[in-house]
């Protein structure tokens, strides 16, 4: 707004200079024209002095002349005559004795030549003409900043604020300038100034305090600030900022604090609680969430919003839950034995059961059976369970189409793991003939029955199943598929008995019956050594022996790979590797996980997991990189 | 009286090379040619072996200028964890391989480092190290340094450095002259704003009058036998802040007042290091400030990266050993890459520097080398060797992408040059 009025003034003052320039030179004689046209015509070209030597003639005859008198100061100062130029703003001065805009150009020139006292009173000056009037202070605080004197500049405008008894003058002027000054304790101060006069404008606020709140320490300054306003005067709009910018620095625990507040004061009844805890659990800070589902749910939520809450906090122990391994275990997640989860998630199960008995036959009631079905899959390994809790999301009279064909995925997965895979691939072919579905749902059960073809030994049947989804790299599933594709098809020259009793053995593995898939493998090894497959087995082998922590064993699988078969194999460097993380995250043995990690490094130099190493090298060595 | 035979001549060759150069015993040789899996961390293992008090010697134009040291399993296993490839090698193929390079009709030598130099970078407080190549390639050479800002520099602290580097740092006080671009930036402002409020607090009224005081100390620091090395827009500018030591040629945007109008007949190119006759550009609105550059700023979109190549000199190892450990590597043909300022035109280059790359068939030189006092100092054109025309705001250069750069091995050379020990010249 004052930006636009300003350009308009700004335009308004240009025409009028214009036409006054016109007017006075079409009153004046051709000589004065001829020379003023001279001297515009020197100054672009550059030639300074001769077009100071112009102007001077042409104000000693016309002294009034603004123009002349504008353009030899103009020419003064492009010249440095610094001194010379003062002369003639004093001059004109005589004339003008009250001109606020000459005092104001007086005190430029002497700022610039150096004579800063002088400027200061020259400066003071223009304002005293009209101390009450807020145009002097701006006229002074902008020749200010054109000086960058920004320090003085937020002066003035203080100044002019008491001058002119209005405490709320030059609001957004103030917090600008300190800003571009790098006060944001001050700009602050303005900015919530402006807030209390315009309640309305939150969103205009953030948006200013934007600007300095993504450093660390505009962050602190602004959150120091706001947090004094709120401890003389409580206001929910200073808890909505405070709130705002504890979010804008991930700090989600004082977050959450303040939206307690704002939840009391707004009276919200917990749905300021529930807004915040799908915000942090989108943010993946699912400690909060959690404990902000369940405040929500301690205040009278209305009854509608209850289920939302319920299932948000029960999503949220899951990940939690699933969630609770250090960060250097979790890189070693695909290994990890399977041990505790019935422990870590039955909080969560917990959860979620409760949902599907108290809001029966409602959405929510649906999507939690889901979730506790697709826990007693893939945690629980319960097959059973999990097959009566999906034919119960089925059942869901509220089941979305979306959770429908997710049942049926995990269905075609849990057929599957019991061998039936007729019917397997009935339910996901079930997925393919769905109009609904979406293309990871449609690319998931492809990869899947190209699972159970591979399974099944038809290996060309796979590799096409597989062409139609591994092309896409945006893919949820294609990092899977281009696996095993790569698998089958690096396979293909070797005897095809040996490719179909690895399926076998992977099949046997995706049964849980894990002895007897890392028997199907070893025998495999024995039976044709020379095949491409023997490290691919061992390693398959040893990852289910590890699965079962049987580390000692797993250990001895990937030494009979670097031993026995160091000629042939292309995955010595796999064989080390994996060796490396069992002593580092299985056995708790960081010297030898270190030795064999630089054991790959000197073995096998060339290795694409030779940063890693050394990056867990240096990890182990407890070196910062 | 018959005359020892050739053959006892390099009897006795080897046997003193075998005293005075090295004892007898297995060295790892870090060999900087094509076999070289990461040149960059290569440098950083010298230094490295440096800190820890081995002795390093520098074997230059040998195999793209290898690094040999005493063997020893902890170096090896370090040379394995970073990823730098290295030769095992036993005492006599080491005897043999000194000998090669000792040789007179060899351009080899060999330079034994001492200790490992003291770095400063200049940068403002808070600077991240993704807009710098010699940072960049610091951090990933795992090499250590401090930063420095004016008020040490102006404080005194220089004096505990061996070396220092500017990067693409404005000494005109001309904000980098982006003010046609970015004049209303965030960015911009706050860096003005800072550097005013730097300016102010440290007793001058302009920022062009700091970074005058900075370069003038920053001149003291090299006579007094520092390193100093500029990349991009530091190294035109740095000169030209000398030169207008009595002048002011920032225009109102810059300073707040205009500049004078006799700045380019007051420059006093006595007082540069590099550059002389230089014409200033005056219009505060081009993103250039003097005809040093070349090409100009402003036809950088003109310059064809597939064609875009520079040649590095060849010195004699033995008789010029400082240039020629300035350009050692394992290509002497490098790509191109542009910055503020690019390369420098040889016109504007005092006879006194010497030209170590240049662009072949034009007179744009990249990469020069001169001595102040008991120091020296290095320019370096170019913002990024391995981002062709790197951009305000782009994302930082990978290093783990450009192992073996060749244009950053040339500031990898510079850093360990203040090293070496210093050796009688032969001529």
């Amino acid at each position: 707004m004052s930006v636009i009025c300003r350009s308009a003034v700004g335009s308004a003052v240009a025409i009028l200079c214009a036409v006054l320039v016109a007017g006075t030179l079409h009153s004046q004689t051709p000589d004065v024209q001829a020379k003023f046209r001279l001297a515009q015509g020197f100054e672009q070209a550059g030639e300074l002095e001769r077009a100071a030597e112009l102007y001077r003639d042409l104000l000693r005859k016309e002294q009034g002349n603004v123009t002349f008198f504008d353009g030899l100061q103009r020419m003064y100062v492009q010249l440095k005559r610094y001194d010379d130029a003062i002369g003639v703003i004093r001059e004109r001065l005589k004339m003008l004795p009250n001109d606020p805009t000459l005092h104001g150009l007086l005190g430029t020139v002497q700022y610039r030549a150096g004579r800063e006292p002088e400027a200061m009173s020259a400066w003071q000056h223009a304002i005293s003409i009209a101390p009450e009037s807020q145009q002097s202070y701006r006229l002074v605080a902008n020749l200010m900043i054109e000086n960058r004197l920004l320090d003085r500049a937020a002066e003035i405008y203080r100044k002019g604020r008491v001058a002119c008894h209005d405490p709320q003058l030059f609001t957004i002027e103030l917090a600008q300038l300190l800003v571009a000054s790098m006060d944001y304790a001050g700009a602050t101060e303005e900015f919530l100034r402006w807030l209390a006069q315009n309640p309305a404008q939150i969103a205009f606020v953030q948006n200013r305090l934007a600007a300095f709140t993504y450093k660390d320490e505009g962050r602190v300054a602004a959150i120091r600030i706001v947090q004094a306003h709120l401890d003389d005067q409580p206001t929910l709009r200073l808890y909505e900022l405070l709130a705002w910018l504890h979010m804008e620095g991930k700090d989600f625990d004082r977050s959450f604090e303040v939206y307690r507040r704002i939840d009391e004061l707004s009276g919200a009844n917990g749905v300021a609680l529930l807004g915040f805890a799908d915000r942090v659990f989108r943010e993946r800070a699912y400690g909060v969430a959690s404990r902000a589902y369940s405040e929500a749910m301690d205040r009278p939520l209305p009854a509608q919003r209850v289920p939302q809450a319920r299932y948000g906090r029960a999503c949220a122990l899951k990940e939690l839950q699933d969630a609770a391994d250090s960060g250097a275990v979790r890189v070693w997640t695909r290994l990890r034995p399977v041990d505790d989860a019935r422990t870590r998630l039955t909080e969560a199960v917990t959860a979620f059961a409760k949902i599907v008995e108290e809001y029966p036959q409602t959405e929510y009631s649906a999507k939690s059976q889901y979730q506790i079905g697709l826990i007693q899959l893939r945690h629980f390994q319960d097959l059973n369970s999990a097959s009566r809790t999906f034919q119960m999301v089925l059942a869901e009279p509220a089941v979305t189409p979306s959770v429908r064909i997710d049942v049926q995925l995990r269905m075609g997965e849990l057929l599957t793991a019991r061998a039936d895979t007729i019917n397997a691939v009935a339910a996901l072919r079930t997925v393919l003939s769905s109009p609904g579905a979406t293309p990871d749902q449609t690319d998931e059960a492809q990869l899947r029955l190209a699972e159970i073809a591979f399974f099944n030994g038809h290996i060309d049947d796979a590799v096409k199943l597989l062409a139609t989804i591994s092309t896409n790299v945006q893919n949820d599933f294609a990092n899977d598929a281009i696996e095993l594709q790569v698998l089958l098809q690096e396979n293909t020259g070797g005897p095809p008995q040996a490719i179909m009793q690895y399926g076998r053995a992977e099949f046997l593995a995706r049964q849980h019956r894990n002895s007897e898939a890392v028997q199907l493998l070893t025998d495999l090894v024995q039976t044709f050594p020379g095949s491409p497959l023997v490290d691919d087995a061992l390693l398959r082998a040893g990852g289910l022996l590890t699965q079962a922590g049987l580390y000692q064993e797993a250990i001895a699988l990937y030494d009979r790979l670097l031993t026995q078969f160091h000629e042939q194999s292309k995955m010595l460097d796999r064989a080390l590797f994996r060796m490396g993380e069992i002593y580092q995250f299985g056995l708790a043995q960081p010297a030898t996980a270190i030795s064999t990690y630089e054991r790959l490094l000197s073995e096998q130099a060339q290795s694409v997991l030779a940063n890693e190493a050394r990056k867990r090298i240096r990890a182990l060595r407890g070196e910062s990189l | 009286m018959k005359m020892p035979g050739v053959k006892w001549r390099i009897c006795i060759l080897l046997v003193s090379v075998l005293c005075t150069t090295s004892s007898a015993q297995n060295k790892i040789l870090v060999q900087m040619d094509l076999q070289q899996t990461d040149h960059l961390k290569a440098y950083g293992i010298a230094y490295w072996a440096l800190s820890k008090s081995m002795e390093v010697d520098w074997l230059l134009n040998y195999r793209g200028g290898s690094f040999m040291m005493d063997d020893n399993p902890v170096l090896a296993t370090e040379c394995s964890v970073r990823g730098v490839a290295f030769e095992e090698v036993t005492a006599s193929t080491a005897v043999q391989i000194y000998a090669e390079v000792q040789r007179d009709d060899n351009n080899m030598d060999v330079v034994r480092l001492e200790k490992a130099p003291k770095i400063a970078v200049y940068v403002p407080p808070g600077y991240k190290p993704w807009d710098d190549a010699v940072t960049l390639a610091l951090e990933y050479a795992e090499i250590p340094y401090d930063k420095l800002w004016d008020k040490e520099v102006l404080q005194g602290k220089l004096h505990e450095y061996d070396w220092l580097h500017l990067h693409h740092e404005d000494f005109t006080g001309q904000y980098g002259k982006f003010f046609a671009s970015f004049a209303s930036a965030d960015w911009y402002l706050e860096q003005q704003a800072m550097l005013e409020k730097e300016a102010r607090t440290l007793g001058y009224k302009k920022v062009s009058e700091l970074k005058k005081a900075v370069a003038r100390t920053i001149k003291e620091f090299i006579s007094s036998g520092g390193f100093m090395f500029a990349m991009c827009s530091a190294t035109d500018t740095y000169d030209i802040a000398l030169a207008a030591e009595n002048t002011d040629i920032c225009d109102v945007m810059y300073d707040g007042d205009p500049p004078d109008p006799d700045a380019q007949s007051r420059l006093d190119f006595s007082k540069t290091l590099a550059f002389t006759n230089f014409t200033l550009e005056k219009n505060p609105l081009r993103y250039e400030y003097s005809d040093i550059d070349q090409p100009p700023s402003d036809l950088l979109a003109l310059q064809n990266p597939e064609t875009d190549y520079f040649t590095l000199f060849e010195f004699s190892a033995k008789f010029d050993p400082v240039p020629t450990m300035l350009t050692q590597n394992h290509v002497n043909v490098l790509k191109g890459f542009l910055g503020q300022t690019t390369g420098f035109k040889k016109a504007c280059i005092k006879k006194t520097v010497i030209i170590l790359a240049q662009k072949d068939g034009t007179d744009q030189v990249r990469y020069l080398h001169g001595n102040y006092g008991r120091g020296t100092f290095t320019f370096y054109g170019g913002h990024d060797p391995e981002d062709y025309q790197h951009a305000v705001g782009d994302p930082p250069t990978d290093l783990s992408l450009h192992k073996n750069s060749p244009g950053y091995r040339l500031i990898l050379n510079n850093i360990l040059f203040p090293a070496a020990k210093k050796k009688q010249q032969k001529t």
